[in-house]
């Protein structure tokens, strides 16, 4: 009933190298790039369901993801809570911010959202820099405790302690999040969700109640970002500004389109990659911003479903160039 | 019904009811003190050179636009300044003389999502999986809709790559999938040929057989007259005349203001 693809052994084949890979090299400098990784791409999925599902710009993820992240922390610091507690008030705190964020401005169009979203952006960098009592200002919080580890019936306890350790426990978040988005995508909520994106007008007029859909997408979007947030806070273990900044939301925005915008694949492909990208590339580092906007360039001009939408343009090709084979 | 004078006594037959609606844009008045009732079961074209505000009422009665002043009545319940969503839900469904199609959902996905306006609210259903499995009942009514314009074979095409042709009769299957009792189509056969054109007729005809209740926008009068039990003529934002194709052909100031204007363009 959907238009995307839905074949399985790409996923599988992904999901196997995710699992299988970091062990495999032996170098927790690989994991703990994994574990950085799987966050930008929870990050990318969370844009992905406003931008991609709904049409909804927004430059406020790097903020809902340090709400996340000074949430969880400062839960587990000041109330002793533990982690899961923390993690689950993180996605909370930052669902109602974006919540609180989509009814102010949901109904302002296009590029007033988008500006609504980086002042917003902005106005959560300057609380946390300066309400010092709170958030220790520009310094930070420090020794944010990692998670304890979690007994399972029937099983020994699982730690959190190593790269590797942390880096499982990213994953399976982020395979819940591709999961969720995939069921969003596929529900009818998702088909309304893509109807908004392409004429608003027209859909409120065939019944689609598109401003309660959008602020649910942003929302939604949000929530992630916020989740994503706290795990970052209890591997890092220490938080500040910085993190959190313009910048963190501009790479968000960034891997989504170049992954591959709407498609479910695509940003949890340029989450990883822009992660990596930096690490083996020399001049990735000393030129982020310029690459990234080089980037972008190229993905508006030439490969406008990103890489996800290229991949799946070449697939249709050759199974159509296979049927035509076939006499 | 034939004898229903605008502004008269409440005419309860009527499905559709519109007093004095008015819309300005600054100081343009686009709409002004438009009337008119439409019964049951009938067809009504509305007519009027470029620019006369035919659209723009339409747009004033699926609550795209809201008015500045005036009254619509659907079914009795007055629908002035409800939401495009809320309005479509009571019953009342529209096309886009501009096409305004889901331009990267497929053509079946176009007409599964209207069929959507009957599911339940897709928030809740979202929450409680259970609802999903109901979802399946409006698939299928879409693919007999897709049957029934004739796109059967176009359903799985992105709707940005069907012609213009199997694109306006998409936007007439997408808006019957919200199963409106008044359906308002803005120009069905706007930059069709002969042939499209005919199907466009013939659709028209089975779409009225089934009992929805059409009011018709229309520049081509070949097209209009056939189809239409009564007509309606705006120019300049205001209604000029209003009768059966026969009486409004011979309309003096119809003549003047819209077959003037439709010729001296034949002519040009
Ligand atoms: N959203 C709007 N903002 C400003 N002016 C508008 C708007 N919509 C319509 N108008 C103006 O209102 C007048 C009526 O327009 P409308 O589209 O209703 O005409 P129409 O009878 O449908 O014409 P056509 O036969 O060309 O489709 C025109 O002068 C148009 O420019
Ligand atoms: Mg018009």
């Amino acid at each position: 009933m959907l238009a995307e693809s839905s074949h399985r052994w790409p996923w599988l084949l992904l999901l196997a190298v995710a699992v299988v890979g970091p062990p495999l090299t032996g170098e927790p400098y690989v994991a703990h790039l994994m574990v950085l990784g799987s966050l930008s791409a929870l990050l990318a999925v969370g844009l992905n369901v406003a931008l991609g599902f709904a049409g909804l710009f927004s430059f406020a993820q790097g903020a809902f993801y340090g709400i996340g992240a000074y949430v969880s922390a400062l839960l587990v610091l000041s109330s002793g809570a533990g982690f899961w507690t923390a993690f689950l008030a993180a996605g909370v705190a930052a669902g109602l911010a974006g919540l609180l964020l989509g009814l102010l401005t949901i109904r302002l169009g296009g590029h007033y959202l988008a500006i609504a979203t980086f002042a917003f952006q902005e106005i959560v960098i300057v609380v946390i820099r300066n309400w010092d009592s709170v958030t220790k200002g520009p310094l930070g919080l420090s020794g944010v405790p990692g998670p304890a580890p979690l007994a399972l019936p029937g099983l020994p306890p699982l730690e959190f302690q190593s790269e590797l350790a942390y880096y499982y426990l990213a994953l399976a978040v982020l395979v819940l999040a591709v999961a969720v988005s995939w069921r969003l995508r596929t529900s009818q909520i998702g088909l309304e969700l893509l109807a908004v994106r392409d004429d608003e007008v027209a859909a409120r007029a065939m019944g689609v109640r598109a401003v309660q859909l959008k602020i649910f997408a942003f929302s939604a979007s949000a929530v992630l970002a916020g989740l994503a947030g706290s795990l970052f806070a209890h591997y890092v273990k220490n938080v500040s500004p910085e993190s959190f900044a313009v910048a963190t939301s501009f790479a968000v925005l960034v891997s989504v389109l170049v992954g591959g915008l709407g498609t479910i694949m695509g940003p949890v492909l340029g989450g990883i990659a822009l992660t990596f990208l930096p690490e083996y590339l020399r001049v990735f580092q000393e030129h982020r911003f310029t690459i990234y906007g080089a980037l972008l360039i190229v993905v508006v001009i030439a490969l406008p479903g990103g890489v996800a939408g290229g991949l799946q343009t070449l697939a249709r090709r050759w199974r159509a160039r296979a049927q035509a084979a076939r006499p | 019904m034939a004898g229903a004078r605008p502004g008269g006594p409440a005419v309860s037959a009527s499905l559709l009811e519109v007093r004095g609606l008015s819309r300005w844009f600054g100081g343009l008045a686009a709409v002004q003190g438009f009337e008119i009732a439409v019964a049951e079961g009938q067809i009504v074209g509305l007519i009027g050179p470029n620019g006369a505000g035919k659209t723009t009422i339409f747009n004033l009665l699926s609550g795209t636009l809201r008015p500045s002043a005036g009254e619509v009545r659907l079914a009795g319940a007055s629908i002035v300044g409800r939401a495009p969503e809320a309005i479509a839900r009571l019953g009342l469904a529209r096309t886009f003389q501009d096409l305004r199609l889901f331009r990267r959902l497929t053509a079946r996905e176009n007409v599964v999502v209207a069929a959507f306006c009957r599911a339940p609210n897709s928030l809740v259903s979202w929450t409680f999986p259970r609802h999903q499995k109901g979802l399946a009942g409006f698939a299928r009514q879409a693919e007999e809709l897709l049957e029934f314009v004739g796109l059967t074979d176009k359903a799985g095409d992105l709707a940005m790559y069907l012609s213009h042709g199997q694109q306006r009769r998409l936007e007439v299957a997408r808006a019957l999938a919200t199963g409106p009792r008044l359906l308002l189509l803005d120009e069905p056969a706007g930059g069709l040929g002969r042939m499209e054109s005919e199907i466009m007729t013939r659709l028209i005809q089975r779409i009225r057989a089934s009992g929805v209740t059409l009011v018709l926008i229309e520049h081509n009068m070949h097209f209009l007259m056939p189809l239409v039990d009564r007509v309606a003529v705006m120019n300049f934002g205001r209604k000029i005349a209003e009768g059966t194709p026969a009486a409004i052909r011979e309309d003096p100031e119809v003549v003047a203001a819209y077959l003037g204007t439709a010729q001296a363009r034949a002519r040009a």
